[in-house]
Formats: C-alpha cells, structure tokens, sequence
C-alpha cells in the first residue's frame, strides 16, 4: 500500500508542480506588456530520495521557489545610460530655447536691427538737415532698443524658468526616494516569512529608474533585500527606511540662482551642486552656469559698449539746435552691492560714472583688508588695481571713470567685506534711446559748421566696423555678437547629438535586459504546452494508480 | 540572443517612427528652402552665412550713400556747364565793346547785358536743391554769396570751406562737395571780374574792358576744372558702385551655397525615405499577424 500512496503523492506533486508553473507562466503572459516586468520561472528540483525496499527511490518533484530572471549588472547599466540621457535630452531642450533668442537666420537676434539702426546713422550723415532722416534715426534707434530689451528679459526669463524646474526635479527625486525607502521596507517585511516578493521588487527597480534620470545615483545591494542609494558623487539618499530630503537654496553671489543643497548630519545643509554630474539636474545646471550666464554677461556687456561708445562720441558732437554734451542712449550707471557675507555696516551712499572715456566696462570688487583700508581689484581681467588705499567715510573712490563713495552708516566697515561694482549688469535692461528732440542728434563735429556739418554722424556710423570696441580691442559689435550665437549653437548641436547617441545606448541597453528579463511570447506558449501535459501525464498515473488499487482489492474477493 | 515579445514591438515602432523623422526632416528643408534653419543645425555655416549678410547690409548702405552724393554731383555738373556758357557769351561781349566799332551808347547798352548775366552767375552760386544751398559747404542753409553794397559792389562768400563727405566702404570716405569759394572766387574773382567789366562798360572804359579779358579766360578756365574735378568724382563712384554690386552678388553665391537646399537631392532623398518607410511599414504588417495561439488548438 505504502508503495501505491507513494506513487499517488509522487504524481500529486507533479500535480501541484505543474499546475504552480502554469500559474507561474499565466502571471508572465498577463503581464506580457507591462515595462517593468521582470520574467518569472519556477525553480524544480527533485523531492529528497528514500531508502525503500533496499534501494534509493525518489519521492517525486518539489518547487524549489519562483525565480525571477534579473541582471543586476545589466539593470545598472541602465541606470548609468538613462541618467546621461536624461542630462542631454534636457540640455538639448534648454539650449534650443536660448538659441530661438539668438536665431538670426529666422530675423531674431541682434544683427538686423543694429545693421538698421548704423544705416539710418548713416543716412542722416547723408542729409543732416533732413528731419525726417533725424526722426527715423530715432525710430531705428527704438526699435534696437526693445530688441536688445526683449532679448534681456527673454533670457531672464528662461533662466528663471531653469530654477523653478531645478526646485521642481528636487522635490520630484524626494518624492521618489521615499517611495523607495518605504517599498525598501514592505520588501523587508514580505521576504522576512521566505521567498522573494518580486512583484515589490519590481516595482522598486522601476521607481530607481525614473529616480536615475533626474540624478546620477550609486546603487547597493543591502544584504537583508533593501537596497542602498548614493546620490550625487556618494550622499546617503536611502539608506533602508530612510530617505533625505535635497533642498535648494539661492545664492546671492549668483544673481539668486539655485544650488542644490544636501542636508548634513548637523542638521544644516550643504552645496552639492558641483558633485551632481549627470540626470536632468546635471543637465539644467550645467546648461545654466556654462550657457545661459555666459551669454546673457556677453550681451549685456554688448549693451554698455554700443552705450559708452556712442554717447562718448555724440557728447562731443553739437545738434541742430546748437546743443551739445547730449546723451543718445540712456547713459551707464555703476551697479554697486554689498555683498551678503559682510559683517560690517557701511554702504554705498552714491555711485556714478565721472569720465566716460575711462570706463572699461569690467566688474570690480572693492575688498577691506580692515575698518580703514581697501584695494580694488578689476575681476574681469583678473587685475588688481589698488592696495592698501585709506578709507574714509564719505570720501570718494574713484577708479577707471567711476566714482563710489561708501558711508559708516549705520556701522564701519570691516576686515573681508565686499563690495560689487558692474556697468554691464543692468545694461540691457536700462537700454533705451533717451534722445526725444530728433534736432539734437548731433551730427556736427563744430557749432561754426552748422548745419550742413556731418562730420560727428560720420564719425558715429564708422563705430559699426570699430574693431577695437569689444573682446580687449579686437571685435567689432558684430563680431562679438556672432560668437555668441556660434557659441550657443554648437553647444546646442552637441547636446542634440549626445540626445540622438545616448537614446541609442538606452536603447541597447533596455534591450539587453529585455533580451534576459523580458517575457516571449513563444516561448510561455511553449512552456503552457509542457507544463499541461506533464499535469495530464501526472492525472493519468493517478488513474493508473486507481486502477492498480482496484485489481488489487478484486484480488481477495 | 533571445528577443522578448516587447523588444519585437518596440523595434517595430520605433523603426518606424525614425523612418518618418526623417522624412518630416526633409519636410522642413522643403518648407523653407534652407538647409540651415537655426545655428545648431551647422553651427559654422550659420557663423559665415551671418558674417556674409552683415557685409551685404553695409554694402546696399555705401550704394544708397554713393547715390545721393551722385545726384549733387550731376546737379553740380549741370549748372556749371551754364556758368561756362555765360562767361563765354560775357567775353564775347567784352571782346565786342573792346574794339574801336564800339561807342559809349553800344558799351552802356551792353554793360545792361552784362548785369543781367552778372546776376544769373550769382544765382547759379546761390543753388538750391532743396532747402540746402549747394555751393555754401556746411553752412547751406544760407545762400553762399551776397552782396555786400560797398561800392563796387563786392561779393562775399557765407559759406565755409569744408567739403561734404560719404562713406563708401569700411573705413573708407570720399568728399563729394563743392564750395562756391573753390569755384567762383579763389584763385579768379569771377564776380569781381564782371562787376569790373560792367563798370567800365558804363564808364566807357576801354583800358578796362581790355583788361578783363584775360581774367575771363582765367575764369573760365577755374569753372572747367571743377567741372572736371566733377567728372572725376561721378567716374570713381560709379567704380565703386560697380565693384559693390559684384561684390554683392559674388557674397549672394557664397551665402546660398552654404545656405540653400539642394532641391535635386532633397528630392531624391525623400523619393528614398518614403519607398523605405512604405517598406517598413508592410513588413511591420507582416510580423504583428505572426501569433504562435493561431497554431495551438
């Protein structure tokens, strides 16, 4: 008898077997089309063997467990090349829209309406007399103006834009963290009574994935299932149950741009910024500080020269009318800020431009050594310009054309405070045509000479190809403008093809994954042909059985 | 390698997707004729195409200001060659009234005639195009001559000695203007002259007649020599005028070879994308009906 119950649990295990691959297969064809699946196989083994009768027999088959098919390597991979493409798609998004500002080829941009506005200088040289030459001058000169203005806050705008998602992708990646902590828990939990909750541990790959686009992240495998994630060159962003929340933070020696903060074991923050090097973050920053800073210092720096350039020569020119020492453009006034670091309490009391000529359009820093002396230093070329000079409230300073004059109110300054001097940084937001009488262009190089003179005009229409007005003396308005937009456009060419390359390598690499993990159709179909006949042929020994049973009771009957 | 059921259907599309990138791609240069459409696209190219298209401005602007320094000129010309006519018909006169056939009734007559002529010279030296005196240099709002009343009557020159300027490529300038100084007055008082021959006229003055002459021919020698000088200026602006015309064309060529759609080869290009795609998408067809639960019962 023993040997006939024998056989019939042999073939119910092969009955349960079966019937637990089936379902096995059944879970992987339903979820045929769901991305972050990963294929499921039951793992058999044979029943431990028993002595019986004098020899070792086998007692049938055991499901050793469900395995599900992973690569770590290959999922790593993934990781890797989603984050580079996550940076470049979004540099390519970014830079395309900065480079609609700058696209001269479609009429934006700067280059048409300067051309303009040199050649109605240029017809009013014709005719110096002709009102309505005067008057168009003045119209052109609008019309670079709002250009120049409308490119400003454009550029200001996307740079703002830049910030907002940069805070936006920061709470997003807090968000998914958290996710992954507390999924990091339940798998803790489900895996503590045996076996592997794959489903859960699906879900956690898929939640890491998204979280590698937006940042590069280190993954480690925690030995009790719970997986580590390091962020941004090896900050702690889930550690088992527990997920940091990154900040940002602006930062006021950056025009208020945002730095991306991690929060520190003393409870404060520190800048990660710089150790981001890869995910959408990594794109919108470097995009951000290598970019749209650069070119938005150029064109504002493009601003104030046409200002200085112009209105040095058109003051010494005289207009119809016999006036003279006119601005034509909105003249350039030094922008000075302490900056947020300085302990003392001195401020600047007044700032201003004393001698056009001199101005040299750079950004200096004005730095105390101590309460009574200062040095000055050109932080554009690097230079310094003064030490040591004695500080006096009230007193004057001035340097390269500019005058500032800084008062103990309400305190003395002290020792490593600064204070930020720049013509160009509101230069092409204050840029505008503060002319209104067209009869006081001046035109004329002598009052004597009136008013056919149009020697001045010339003089002002021949600054166009003036090659020694930009890039310290050796580009002409034009020229320096062009680099900027053959600056904008390679980078935006180059990040457009790293897109198009590194959507190839996601894609091989998804691929090699799938070609592992990923359910075949063929082959489930397969699998359910097996699996039901090995059912059928374990039923039909169970009826064998039966029937050996019966003739052996009909035996003794 | 093992293909699973999604990598099929991701290929699938996304062949096909690429496959009609692309011919959108073609689409757009279509659309616009440029193969350039945004820096990015090649970023080099687009630099010169700018570089080109800047020149070009600046040369339409030298043409528009060779323009207008050419219709001084040609005014300049045309009432000078007047001013040669009149001096000559003026010698006529003196040669006429010098000899001994003349009286003192035939030389008050003529020195009539001559005024008459004295004051055409002097509005041909007051022209104006415009409201602008053209013989006064900078100070042309204000007739170049008058006269002074003091016995003879003299005339002053207003105007100033500066000679009006255009630029005509970079950092290049020509002076076009003319002033009444240079023409009528400088080395030969033209006004002088005729105002002395018309008084000896009245006074019956032979000597003075005689010796007006030679200063006619002087004078009429001055007003020549800017008319050539006019010559001069009109044959170098249309040089320049034609050398910036080709200029222009010869940048035209090289802006549209960077810029420009080769239509010949867009066009077999897009014969190309489509016969692909078309492609693609049967086979597409094909592979999605392939089931392997058609053949299990």
């Amino acid at each position: 008898m023993s040997g006939l119950n024998a056989i019939t649990n042999i073939a119910k295990t092969g009955l349960m077997t079966a019937q637990t691959a089936i379902q096995v297969t059944a879970n992987n064809i339903a979820n045929v089309n769901n991305p972050d699946y990963k294929r499921q196989r039951v793992n058999m083994s044979s029943a431990s063997m028993i002595l019986s009768g004098g020899t070792i027999i086998g007692t049938g088959v055991a499901v050793d467990g469900i395995e599900r098919v992973y690569d770590r390597f290959l999922q790593l991979q993934i990781y890797n090349s989603k984050s580079s493409l996550g940076r470049y798609s979004k540099e390519e998004y970014v830079l395309s829209r900065l480079e609609a500002v700058f696209n001269d080829l479609e009429g934006y941009g700067l280059t048409n309406v300067l051309n303009e506005f040199f050649n109605a200088v240029q017809d009013t040289a014709n005719d110096p007399t002709s009102y309505a030459a005067r008057v168009a001058l003045l119209g052109k000169g609008d019309t670079l103006a709002a250009r120049i203005n409308g490119m400003e806050s454009r550029i200001r705008q996307q740079t703002s834009d830049i910030n907002k998602e940069i805070s936006g992708k920061v709470s997003d990646v807090n968000n998914l963290a958290s996710q992954v902590a507390s999924i990091n828990q339940e798998i803790l939990k489900a895996e503590s009574s045996g076996g592997t909750a794959n489903d859960l541990r699906d879900k956690r790959d898929a939640l890491i994935k998204s979280l590698s686009e937006y940042i590069d992240i280190t993954v480690l495998d925690n030995n009790d299932g719970q997986k580590t994630i390091l962020a941004a060159g090896g900050n702690p962003l889930v550690e088992s149950a527990f997920s940091a929340a990154m900040g940002v933070r602006a930062d006021a020696n950056n025009d208020g741009n945002y730095d991306v903060v991690f929060p520190d074991v003393t409870g404060g923050y520190t800048d990660i910024t710089d150790n981001i090097s890869s995910g959408s973050l990594k794109g919108l920053i470097n995009t951000r500080d290598n970019t749209f800073t650069p070119s938005f210092t150029k064109l504002k720096t493009i601003a104030a020269s046409i200002t200085k350039e112009f209105n040095e020569i058109h003051r010494a020119g005289y207009g119809l009318d016999g006036s003279t020492g006119n601005d034509f453009f909105n003249a350039l006034t030094p922008d000075v800020t302490a900056n947020s670091t300085n302990t003392g309490g001195a401020l600047v009391t007044t700032s201003g431009i004393i001698n056009l000529s001199q101005v040299t359009l750079s950004d200096y820093e004005i730095r105390f050594t101590s309460s009574t002396t200062f040095s000055i230093v050109d932080t554009t070329n690097n230079t310094v310009i003064s030490t040591g000079a004695a500080y006096t409230s009230g007193a004057n300073i001035d340097f390269d054309g500019i005058r500032v004059v800084i008062t103990d109110t309400p305190g003395t300054p002290q020792a490593g405070d600064v204070f930020k001097v720049s013509i160009t940084k509101n230069a092409a937001m204050n840029f505008g045509v503060s002319l209104t009488d067209a009869n006081k262009f001046a035109a004329a190089t002598q009052a004597a000479a009136l008013p056919g003179d149009n020697r001045n005009a010339l003089a002002l229409a021949a600054l166009k190809d003036d090659s020694t007005v930009l890039s310290n003396g050796t580009a002409t308005f034009s020229t320096y403008y062009a680099s900027i937009v053959a600056d904008i456009g390679t980078k935006a060419q180059d990040s457009s093809r790293n897109a198009s390359f590194q959507d190839v390598v996601v894609n091989q690499m998804e691929n090699n994954m799938d070609s592992v993990s990923g359910v075949s159709m063929e082959e489930e179909a397969a699998n359910l042909v097996k699996y039901q006949y090995a059912y059928q042929a374990a039923a039909k020994i169970i009826t064998v059985v039966d029937d050996l049973f019966n003739t052996l009771v009909n035996l003794v009957r | 390698m093992r293909i699973s059921t999604r990598q099929t259907y991701d290929a699938l599309v996304n062949n096909m997707t690429n496959g009609m990138a692309k011919l959108l791609k073609s689409q757009e240069m279509f659309a616009s004729g440029k193969k350039i459409n945004k820096p990015s696209d090649d970023p080099v190219g687009a630099r010169q195409v700018m570089d080109y298209k800047d020149m070009m401005s600046g040369m339409t602007q030298y043409q528009r200001n060779i323009g207008y320094a050419e219709s001084y000129l040609n005014e300049a010309e045309s009432v000078l060659s007047g001013v040669s006519d009149t001096l000559a018909k003026i010698k006529e006169i003196a040669i006429n009234e010098a000899t001994g056939t003349a009286s003192a009734q035939t030389r008050a007559s003529a020195a009539i005639e001559v005024d008459q002529l004295y004051q055409q010279l002097l509005g041909v030296g007051n022209t104006r195009i415009g409201d602008k005196y053209i013989f006064a240099g900078f100070k042309n709002n204000n007739p170049a001559f008058s006269i002074n009343g003091a016995p003879p009557p003299a005339v002053n020159y207003d105007g100033d000695t500066n000679e009006a300027e255009i630029e005509v490529g970079i950092g290049r300038k020509m002076a076009y203007g003319l002033t009444g100084d240079d023409i009528f007055k400088n080395t030969t008082d033209i006004y002088q002259v005729v105002s002395d021959l018309k008084t000896a006229l009245e006074g019956n003055n032979a000597t003075g007649i005689q010796n007006s002459m030679n200063d006619l021919d002087s004078g009429v020698v001055q007003v020549s020599n800017n008319i050539s000088k006019i010559g001069g200026r009109l044959n170098r602006l249309t040089a320049e005028t034609e050398n910036i015309s080709s200029f222009k064309l010869e940048t035209q060529k090289l802006v549209s070879n960077i810029e420009d759609a080769d239509f010949a080869k867009l066009v077999s290009d897009f014969a190309q994308q489509k016969i692909s795609l078309e492609a693609l998408q049967q086979s597409t067809g094909k592979v999605l009906e392939l089931n392997i639960f058609n053949y299990i019962r």
